[in-house]
Parts: structure tokens; sequence; C-alpha cells
């Protein structure tokens, strides 16, 4: 059996992921806080904080609406959506790396994380707070870009070398 | 028991994965790409998901959807400001600039995982225990410096 090799353009990405926002917090009730409909940090920090909470006894933060409600599974949700698309198509592939590499990488999701607590949101919430009109978002949006414009020019930097 | 809200979320989260897995979208790469090769291709999805957000918060908001404060125009919801916006600096400059080092953004990420990217199960391993760190440890001195300025 042939699978067709479906394509779906960035833009096209982008607008059902902002639809999606709108209609998660509109109308399925995934708030408060506004703006939340999809946010990698959030809802990963949610489900880390379940369970942290539930086993471990702590007592973490985490978005009213998961700890009302029962947590966001979205990124769990994403994982799996991930692997049913890339194993339909054929893109399922075991990419193994150096060790030094995966370690990197590692401390570069940490840090991100430890980050975009500090800040509360990833750059796809960033982007649909800047929508709602926050000043703080509209602040950390410029700083994401301007960050990701800084550790461009140091690749480009570090390439010409 | 796990609550209605926790499946519909994971649902959500599997269409949106399968969406990221066939599209390739980045909230990252879209200004690296420009930046870097003039290639517009990602940044087009960034400014279709504000331009989709801000059309649909509205039109949710007068069909009766659930926006509360829509629009915020430009009110930081919360005690003070200052301190809000030192934070949003510094922690949106970090994640554009590890971002950029790691391979793209969270959700790229994320779908790259799940995909069998070693590099990147690292880290979703490193994100998750980030979250941990951070209220163990970071959160106080967040709070310790809140003090501190009143």
């Amino acid at each position: 059996m042939t699978v067709r090799k479906s394509r779906i353009s960035a833009l096209a990405a982008g607008v059902i992921i902002g639809a999606i926002a709108v209609i998660g917090q509109g109308f399925l009730g995934v708030l408060p806080p506004p703006a939340y409909g999809v946010c990698m940090v959030g809802h990963a920090r949610d489900i880390v904080t379940t369970l942290s909470n539930t086993y471990l006894k702590t007592e973490y933060a985490m978005a009213l609406v998961s700890a009302v409600k029962g947590p966001s599974l979205m990124v769990i949700g994403i994982l799996v959506g991930g692997v049913v698309g890339a194993k339909i198509h054929g893109d399922f592939k075991f990419a193994r790396a150096k060790f030094k590499d995966v370690l990197r990488t590692f401390m570069l999701g940490f840090l991100i994380m430890t980050f975009g607590l500090s800040w509360g949101a990833c750059p796809i919430r960033t982007t649909l707070y800047v929508a709602y009109g926050n000043l703080t978002a509209i602040v950390a949006f410029i700083s994401i870009y301007t960050g990701v414009v800084l550790g461009s020019a140091l690749l480009r930097r570090r390439a010409t070398v | 028991m796990i609550a209605e809200f926790s499946i519909l979320t994971f649902f959500i989260g599997i269409f949106l994965g399968y969406v990221g897995q066939r599209s390739g979208m980045c909230f990252i790469g879209g200004v690296r790409d420009l930046y870097l090769i003039r290639d517009k291709y990602l940044i087009k999805g960034l400014i279709g998901c504000f331009i989709v957000a801000l059309i649909g918060y509205r039109i949710a908001q007068l069909i009766g959807g659930d926006v509360p404060g829509f629009p915020l125009l430009l009110k930081a919801p919360g005690t003070g400001l200052i301190f809000p916006i030192v934070l949003s600096i510094v922690g949106g400059l970090s994640i554009g600039f590890f971002s950029v080092f790691a391979g793209g953004c969270p959700y790229r990420m994320h779908v790259m995982a799940s995909e069998g990217n070693v590099k990147a199960i690292a880290y979703v391993l490193g994100f998750a225990i980030g979250a941990l760190y951070f209220y163990a440890v970071v959160v106080k001195y967040i709070d310790l410096l809140i003090g501190l300025t009143g």
C-alpha cells in the first residue's frame, strides 16, 4: 500500500494553530489564564507539576484551568500526533547522535523551560498573547525575536570564521 | 480517573502534533531563516497564527465565546509592571537565543522528538526537568527579588 505524501504549508499550520487556540479558549474552556489555548511551556509545566504534586507531595503551581479541571495533556498529544504522522508517512526514524550533542540539547531544553516559565509562555502563546493585546507579551515577543536574531548572527559568525 | 478536560486537550494535541509533523512549522525558524537565508516560508506561519488569533478572539467575543478582557489594549494584568517586564525581556531573549541553538521552538522540538530524533528527545526530557527545577529553585529567587524591589 502506498501512502500519499501529503504536506501542510507553514502558513496553513500557523492558521490552524491560531484557530485551535481561539476555539480552545473561547468554546472548549481552555482558560484561565487567557490566551492559553496552545502553550508548550505552560501545558508541559502543568503535567510535570501535577505528577510532582501527586507523587512527591510538592505544592508547585500550575495554570488555574489545569488545577481545577485536571492537567492539560496537549503536549503528550502533540508527541503522539507527531508519531502518528511520522509513522503514516514514513518519516519515523531513530536519528542517533553523539553523547555530547544529546547532552547539549538536553541542557538547551532545560534552559528554555526555565526561562520560558520566568516569562510565562512559549513563542506560540506569546504570539497569541500579543494578539490579545497584553503589554508584557509585546515586550516578550520583541525580546524573543531579538534573541533569535542574536543567536542567528552568532551562528553565521561561527560559520564564517 | 482522567478528567474530561485532559482527554479533550490530549486529542487537540494529537491533531496539533500531526499538523506540526506534516508542516515542519516552527515559531523560531521563521525569523531565523529570514535572517540567515532570506527564506520567508516559516515566517508566514507565524504571521498567519497572529492574524487568525487577532481576528478569531474578536469573532469569538462577538458570538459569545469566553474571551475575558479582550482586547487588553496594552494593559498588563497583575500587580506591578516593572518586574514582569524585566522577566519578559530576560525570559524572551533567552528563549529566542537558546532556541536557535536547539534547532527550533518547543513545538518543533516536540514534533522532532516524535519523529525519533534522539537529540530532540533529550530536549523534551530537559524541558520537563527544567519545570521541576524552576519551581524547586528559580521561583524562590524570583520571589526574593520581587520582595526586595517591592
